[in-house]
């Protein structure tokens, strides 16, 4: 079968290959692997130019700047966190000097606000808010910022467990006083459990790890993580802090950039969070997380990508193209493309060209991997979770689905505003853009 | 154990004395001890229908001729009821005052004895009551017999259904109206059940009745400032109260929205709670027991739940009986 394969290849001329191959050139090729490469490749570069220039000259190595330290009050919001709330404040407490601790219990129906309470009365510097109705994840974050005299908010999830030193690292871009908000990297907590959060860890290390520090770079980073984020707290007053969700979290980040605040990525500031274990609720995360894009890129903040607004930025500009583009307009482009396969195409050219695509998915996902390698603080739980890359390649068309699913019922049927994420009374009130 | 123990065990010192004494005197002796007793058992007055009657109409009274079996125990000077001692006998007549018992044993009881009588009655049930024997002979044909009048210090506990612990106002605890050894005693004789007739939270150190407030989780103060915040819904806006009031209402400060509802646009939620005494804010306010007994502060969490125990008495009605013969 390989021989047959590799000789269909031959038999096809390159520009037609070139054009059946498209999807993935446009997809991932360009995307990711050759513009991670690249950036792979000036980093290395750099960081030996660097080490000779320390090695030659020791006197001269930079040592990193720790003295910005600004005050910092953490908000840590949750719903029926019973559990996890403890853990999530112990990795918090302490750990920076200038830091008032929040939490805000959005009508747990468990202890959530019992166990932060008996924190609370132990720790000083601890906030216990709690509310006795649910009223949606924005409120119960808009909450303590009434109360916060801080310089810098930082959100973290309740499940979320901070890594050493992660509230340091994230505080350091806002240096730049143009930096409105930083978002840190967010890295699984259960990573094999099962081949649902062994597929998901691998690609958390590929897209949110290594694809949100090449976006940083290029200055179109467009989402602040809901698990680990850092904002401005005078920025937060001026837009009122965040609209209701689902997609919240993308929102703000848009907000910032469209009152011309930069948007950091900080990959030493990592916090480890808990992943669906089944693909069940993978679907409905992945879902929600495509409504907001459409709701919030396509619709509300549609006037970031207009050259004529008055606020327009070249930035802005092209972080909203490639949502556009890659989250709506080539998903459906690619459901045109393999519709209308059969009519130039034989089965069996079908079923080699479904092979080709796999096999160079399984080569950029390779390259990826090593790419994360080099920037990786902990290479060896990279590489165990690296063993189930031949099956990334299916994990990824099950996400081009969900996708597709997704934008199709949100643009058609407005979905989000139907999700039980918000609370009824909430979202029955509230704008439908 | 022989009558003659019977006799003996409930003050043992006085068989000594009572030897010398003549009957008259000793009878004289017994009757104050009755009436010492009766004073004391008769405080509650509305229960008293007994003793309401002189003691010469008691005696006139009718007697109304039964057929019961009956135990009887004694009452030792501590007043409690020594069960592992006992003789029977049958009721013979019985009336409101008292009633007479011809025993199964020859030995006479001697005069003055408190007794507690355990009465089967005619459906198999048991009834008790209490007594001091005022006569005890031995007839025409050789039978014992005693008469019994119905007084004494358990003759007060039988006059209750139930026996319920008194709340006294001056210590804020709740009491029962008799010794606890009365009490164990009863039950341990079959005479009375104890029944938990509520569960109620006590201070940990005396078991007094606490006054209840909300207040500062850390320092237990009640000077705590408590402040309301709105919740608007369209925009996720929330901030204090104040910064929503405006001479036209309410007005969102975030989204400009006016003429805004209760409940369909906006909510009120409690915002932090700031304790005025430790300085300590946003802690969820609990609530603090404080006992004016001990002086004891402390959260009621911490307060000792304690079971007010009340006691079924299985007492003979002796009105009942009377009806029924």
């Amino acid at each position: 079968m390989l021989s047959d394969w590799i000789f269909w290849l031959s038999s096809i001329p390159r520009d037609v290959l070139f054009w059946m191959l498209i999807p993935f050139v446009i997809f991932d090729g360009a995307r990711y692997t050759l513009a991670l490469g690249l950036m792979v490749f000036y980093d290395s570069v750099r960081d030996s130019c660097r080490n000779i220039k320390n090695f030659i000259f020791p006197a001269l190595e930079e040592e990193r700047d720790w003295s910005y330290c600004p005050s910092v009050a953490v908000m840590i919001v949750g719903l029926n966190e019973g559990d996890t709330i403890k853990h999530a404040l112990e990795s918090v407490y302490d750990t920076y000097p200038r830091m008032e601790l929040f939490v805000v219990d959005d009508g747990s129906s468990d202890d959530m606000s019992k166990n932060a309470n008996e924190f609370a009365k132990k720790h000083h510097g601890v906030t216990v808010l709690s509310r006795k109705l649910r009223g949606g994840k924005s409120s119960a974050m808009n909450m303590p910022l009434p109360m916060i005299t801080s310089e810098i908010v930082v959100v973290i999830d309740s499940d979320s467990h901070l890594a050493d030193g992660a509230i340091w690292n994230i505080v350091q871009p806002f240096k730049n006083p143009e930096v409105g908000a930083v978002s840190g990297s967010v890295s699984a907590r259960n990573p094999f459990v099962n081949l649902c959060t062994r597929l998901q860890a691998l690609e958390y290390r590929r897209s949110i790890f290594l694809g949100r520090i090449l976006l940083s770079r290029l200055g179109i980073l467009g989402i602040v993580s809901g698990a680990l984020g850092a904002f401005r707290k005078s920025a937060l007053d001026k837009f009122g802090g965040w609209d209701v969700g689902p997609g919240e979290d993308g929102d703000l980040t848009i907000k910032f950039r469209k009152a011309g605040y930069k948007i950091a990525f900080v990959p030493e500031a990592s916090c480890l969070t808990n992943l669906p274990t089944s693909f069940k609720v993978l679907t409905k995360q992945r879902r929600r997380w495509e409504w907001a894009a459409v709701t919030f890129e396509c619709r509300k903040h549609i006037d970031a990508g207009n050259p004529l607004g008055k606020h327009f930025r070249w930035d802005n500009f092209f972080m909203m193209v490639e949502r556009w583009l890659f989250n709506v307009i080539l998903v459906y482009l690619s459901v045109l493309y393999w519709l209308t396969l059969p009519y130039y195409c034989t089965m069996t050219s079908i079923f080699y060209l479904v092979f080709s695509f796999y096999v160079l998915y399984v080569i950029c996902d390779v390259l990826q991997n090593l790419f994360v390698l080099y920037y990786s603080p902990n290479r060896r739980e990279d590489l165990v979770l690296f063993a189930v890359f031949p099956l990334m390649p299916i994990y990824y068309a099950y996400q081009k689905f969900v996708t597709l699913w997704a934008i199709t019922e949100e643009i058609f049927t407005r979905r989000s505003f139907k999700d039980n994420f918000v609370p009824e009374r909430v979202r029955n009130v509230t704008w439908h853009w | 154990m022989t009558i003659e123990n019977f006799n003996n065990l409930p003050d043992e010192d006085s068989v000594v004395e009572s030897a010398k004494e003549t009957s008259a005197d000793l009878q004289q002796r017994m009757l104050n001890e009755i009436e010492k007793a009766e004073i004391a058992s008769t405080a509650d007055e509305s229960s008293s229908f007994i003793f309401a009657n002189p003691e010469e109409n008691q005696r006139s009274a009718v007697r109304y001729n039964v057929t019961l079996p009956v135990l009887l125990y004694p009452v030792s000077a501590s007043r409690e009821i020594d069960s592992t001692v006992s003789i029977q006998g049958i009721v013979r007549d019985i009336n409101q005052g008292g009633m007479r018992v011809s025993l199964d044993s020859p030995a006479l009881p001697r005069k003055g004895l408190e007794l507690v009588a355990c009465v089967e009655l005619a459906n198999g049930d048991v009834g008790f009551c209490a007594g001091v024997v005022v006569d005890s002979r031995q007839s025409d044909g050789g039978i014992s017999e005693m008469s019994v009048r119905f007084g004494g210090f358990f003759h007060g506990v039988f006059l209750h259904d139930m026996i319920f612990p008194i709340l006294e106002r001056n210590q804020m605890r709740f009491n029962l109206p008799f010794p606890d050894l009365t009490l164990a005693s009863l039950c341990s004789l079959g005479a009375a059940n104890a029944e938990v007739l509520d569960r109620v939270l006590v201070c940990p150190r005396c078991q007094s009745i606490p006054t209840l407030r909300y207040g500062c989780s850390l320092c237990l103060s009640s000077n705590v400032n408590s402040s309301r915040m709105v919740h608007h819904f369209a925009c996720a806006h929330v901030d204090f109260l104040e910064r929503f009031e405006t001479p036209d209402g309410l007005v969102c400060e975030k989204c400009r929205t006016k003429n805004m509802h209760v409940g369909s646009d906006y909510e009120y939620l409690n915002g932090p709670e700031n304790c005025e005494d430790c300085g300590k804010s946003n802690l969820e306010k609990i609530q603090i027991g404080h006992c004016l007994s001990c002086e004891h502060r402390f959260p009621m969490e911490t307060a000792k739940l304690l079971e007010i125990v009340g006691y079924r008495v299985k007492r003979l009605d002796i009105l009942a009986l009377i009806d029924s013969a």
